[in-house]
């Protein structure tokens, strides 16, 4: 790492960073933050269209620009961007990283002909080596952890990186620029750890990490978090914080005191009062014991990686957990009083017709009764993943725009699929959909704050509400999956498939009405403000 | 204890009158009733001479519109309410033979700039758009005034009843002024939750009587109302009717899931009305 003091000889580089920010990006806000640490300057701007990055450009004459790409779909738009700052003059280094980038670069860069580099897996010290040699003269091509191109135009990687074993080094996000004070509940990002100690086969964490020679959960220590927590509460007057950690709980018996550690902590300085918190944790840690520590100290609401209710599924995401797991903790979190959404799969590229079924008769037990949102969608083979590598091996691997797809074992599901993504799109998929209404408003009728006491008939109109909106989802899928099911070659636009279609969009109406029942309730319950703030 | 505001106040346009105004405690139930004088004089500073003179037109007592001076009745709700005197300057209303109406908004004691007239028979006697004033003399016969089910203005209220401050007879929507005549007329115009000032009641959820102690919240009444009305008129029962209609050998197997999926919506409708309903006897 290269830690090397100012000298006179050397400048401070200049570094622009792009980068989405629906909550605080605290993945380029500790970038900026290390950079500062070690004598850079670091800007930071919203990732949408080219103006305001063209103009932060021209004011600061950047030595580096960094973009964080965070979905590969995207891009081309990142392209775009890129390619109208270079046209309006921008004549910095180019660079970007991110789980797509660090494992495929060569595709990256190919993609992207303005690219200069691609930065590697964590970026702290690779982007402080890349701004301190672009601004010393030094030859950037030997900063360990980047890709580059050649002269030849093929990419070149240098050597891999060692990720730092402590996070205690890292200086703390930079939030200078954020408004909290201009919102009307405030919500903070806030990271506890780095990392995941499972081996989930759709999900690319781990390899990424793996990348960085920074296997398992590396956690900070407590007290400097709650030291952190008590300065965006105290002085930054958050009253939300938003646990960006992969698995809060993840780690064993150690991770659970560490959780414990932070949340006696939290309560002995009296943050508990007045500060509540959203955790992602998995089923088989969301237990009432691990829990409970943390509801005292302000816990409300948890992110559930469910993935799917049937045990075939379970072994192929590799989530080493049956499906009873769930509904335990599903209860744990009733019993507790905690909002709670999940991520759930309804389909994986090794689906059956009877899978899917089990998985919704899961979902009816698992929340049929409304307490929270029923989510459900598709997997999508992200790269690095064990799932993607394993449909390139069976040969099912497409990929087409550097998006990679799949088609099901059972074509019938590759109708269902269609059709479902079509019915349920205004309901799980659009922006600002159904769906993402029901879980904030759940987030919503749970906080429980000093100012906005919590409401227990605003909460079970909600719960009312997003049940009677679950359960419809629920029969209209089964019904589409008897279709199929039953006919020889069903077509994602067959009448009965078009009916159901017409049927849940008439529903889904009817649930938006009563949506906006909802907020107008939870204005009236003073609870303006803090609506989605869980999703 | 909720507080009941008492003012003076000109009509239409709000401004208050005199020096009343004062919070009066109240008790939640109990019955409020208020005098007031049928003429109302202020000093004129323009014209000591002759003083300002107002009529008594109307009282607004916790919700209640009434029109006898000196019995200004309503029922205090567990909210802050009001108790408005409502009077119009005299001399101010002398415009020939119309009818002129107004959208008084009661939950929020005002009156609001839409027009209540939905239609008008004969129709010559009305010229549409957001006129307010309905001509005597054009057309020949009565005027049958039928009010506008809501405003745009008065979010989330319907129209209640006409309230004919002169001459003229209610029917429903419909108010009936004779040929020639002239007069004034509020339509009254109530919703179920203001978030504010809440009469209790004429808030048409209430009328059906509280269910118990645990009565829900007038806006869980209102929701639950609305999720039983658009069940009850849910194109299910149009699916459903349409299948029937059909040759009994054309019925095919995929048309009864139709209406058994569509059905089957409608009752999670209904089983959340139930769940909501179940909460509030439980006491959450």
């Amino acid at each position: 790492m290269s830690d090397r003091p100012m000298t006179e000889s050397r400048r401070a580089a200049r570094v622009l960073l792009v980068a989405f920010e629906d909550q605080d990006n605290l993945g380029v806000r500790y970038l900026a933050s290390f950079l500062r640490k070690h004598g850079h300057q670091a800007t930071i701007v919203a990732f949408g269209n080219a103006a305001p990055v063209i103009e932060a450009a021209a004011r600061i004459d950047p030595d580096i620009i960094g973009f964080s790409l965070i979905f590969q779909y995207m891009v081309p738009e990142f392209r775009d961007v890129i390619a109208e700052l270079r046209a309006a003059g921008a004549r910095g280094h180019v660079t970007i990283g991110g789980h797509y980038a660090s494992f495929e670069p060569a595709a990256l860069l190919a993609a992207i002909p303005d690219l200069d580099s691609v930065v590697r897996f964590e970026g702290e010290e690779t982007l402080l080596d890349l701004a301190t040699a672009l601004v010393t003269g030094a030859d950037w091509h030997s900063v360990p952890g980047i890709a580059f191109r050649e002269d030849g135009g093929k990419a070149a990687l240098t050597a891999p990186r060692q990720g730092t074993k402590t996070l205690d080094d890292y200086p703390w996000p930079d939030r200078d620029d954020i408004r909290y004070e201009e919102q009307e509940t405030p919500v903070a990002s806030i990271l506890g750890s780095r990392g995941c100690p499972w081996k989930c086969s759709f999900c690319s964490i781990i390899t990424f990490y793996d990348g960085n020679g920074t296997k398992g959960r590396r956690r900070r220590d407590p007290i400097d978090v709650v030291d952190e927590m008590e300065h965006l509460h105290r002085d930054r007057g958050v009253e939300i914080l938003l646990w960006q950690d992969d698995d809060f709980l993840g780690g064993g018996r150690d991770a659970i005191r560490w959780a414990h550690t932070v949340a006696s902590e939290s309560i002995k300085r009296g943050l508990h009062h007045s500060l509540r918190w959203k955790i992602s944790c998995r089923s088989d840690e969301a237990k009432l014991s691990s829990l409970a520590p943390l509801v005292d100290a302000g816990l409300t609401h948890v992110y559930l990686g469910v993935e799917s209710g049937d045990a075939n599924d379970l072994r192929d995401l590799n989530k080493l957990l049956l499906p009873d797991v769930h509904l335990r903790a599903g209860e744990a979190l009733r019993e507790l009083g905690l909002s709670f959404d999940f991520g759930f799969m309804l389909l994986q590229p090794w689906s059956t017709l009877q899978s899917v079924r089990n998985n919704i008769n899961f979902l009816r037990r698992f929340v049929g009764d409304g307490y929270t949102g029923a989510t459900f969608c598709r997997m999508l083979p992200y790269v690095g993943t064990a799932a993607e590598k394993r449909l390139r091996d069976e040969g099912r691997l497409f990929e087409h725009d550097l998006r990679a797809d799949y088609l099901f074992l059972d074509p019938k599901l590759d109708a269902f699929y269609t059709w479902m993504l079509d019915t349920f799109a205004c309901r799980n998929f659009d922006s600002g959909n159904t769906l993402s209404w029901l879980c904030s408003l759940t987030f919503d009728s749970h906080l429980d704050l000093p100012h906005r006491p919590a409401s227990p008939s605003f909460r079970a109109a909600v719960q009312a509400v997003t049940g009677a909106n679950n359960r419809t989802a629920f029969d209209i899928l089964e019904s589409g999956l008897d279709y199929v099911e039953r006919t020889a070659e069903p077509g994602p636009d067959d009448d009965f498939l078009r009916m159901l279609t017409e049927i849940y969009h008439d529903h889904d109406a009817r649930t938006r009405s009563d949506i906006e029942s909802l907020r107008e309730m939870a204005e009236g319950n003073s609870h303006r403000g803090t609506l989605a703030c869980a999703s | 204890m909720p507080n009941i505001h008492r003012t003076n106040r000109q009509f239409p346009d709000g401004a208050q009158i005199g020096a009343t105004d004062e919070n009066i405690p109240g008790t939640a139930g109990s019955p409020a009733t208020f005098s007031t004088d049928v003429d109302f004089f202020l000093p004129n500073p323009g014209d000591p001479a002759h003083p300002l003179h107002y009529r008594f037109l109307f009282w607004n007592v916790c919700g209640t519109i009434g029109n006898d001076a000196h019995h200004g009745n309503g029922t205090v709700p567990s909210t802050d309410t009001v108790a408005t005197a409502w009077y119009v300057p005299v001399g101010v209303g002398d415009g020939g033979a119309a009818i002129a109406t107004f959208a008084f908004w009661v939950e929020h004691d005002r009156v609001v700039p839409d027009t209540p007239i939905q239609s008008v028979n004969p129709a010559a006697a009305w010229a549409g758009g957001n006129n307010t004033v309905v001509s005597s003399t054009a057309g020949s016969g009565p005027r049958m005034i039928t009010a506008k089910n809501s405003v745009p203005t008065a979010t989330n209220a319907t129209f209640d009843h006409w309230f004919p401050l002169g001459a003229g007879s209610a029917s429903a929507a419909v108010l009936t002024v004779a040929e020639g005549g002239s007069t004034w007329a509020l339509a009254l115009y109530q919703h179920h939750d203001s978030g504010g000032f809440r009469p209790g009641k004429n808030d048409p959820t209430t009328k059906p009587g509280p269910i118990s102690k645990f009565d829900p919240s007038p806006i869980d009444r209102t929701r639950l109302i609305d999720i039983l009305t658009k069940a009850q008129t849910h194109p299910a029962a149009d699916r459903l009717t349409q299948v029937l209609k059909k040759e009994q050998s054309s019925i095919s197997a995929d048309d009864l899931r139709g209406v058994a999926v569509e059905l089957k919506a409608n009752i999670n409708r209904l089983q959340s009305a139930v769940e909501l309903i179940n909460a509030k006897l439980e006491g959450k």
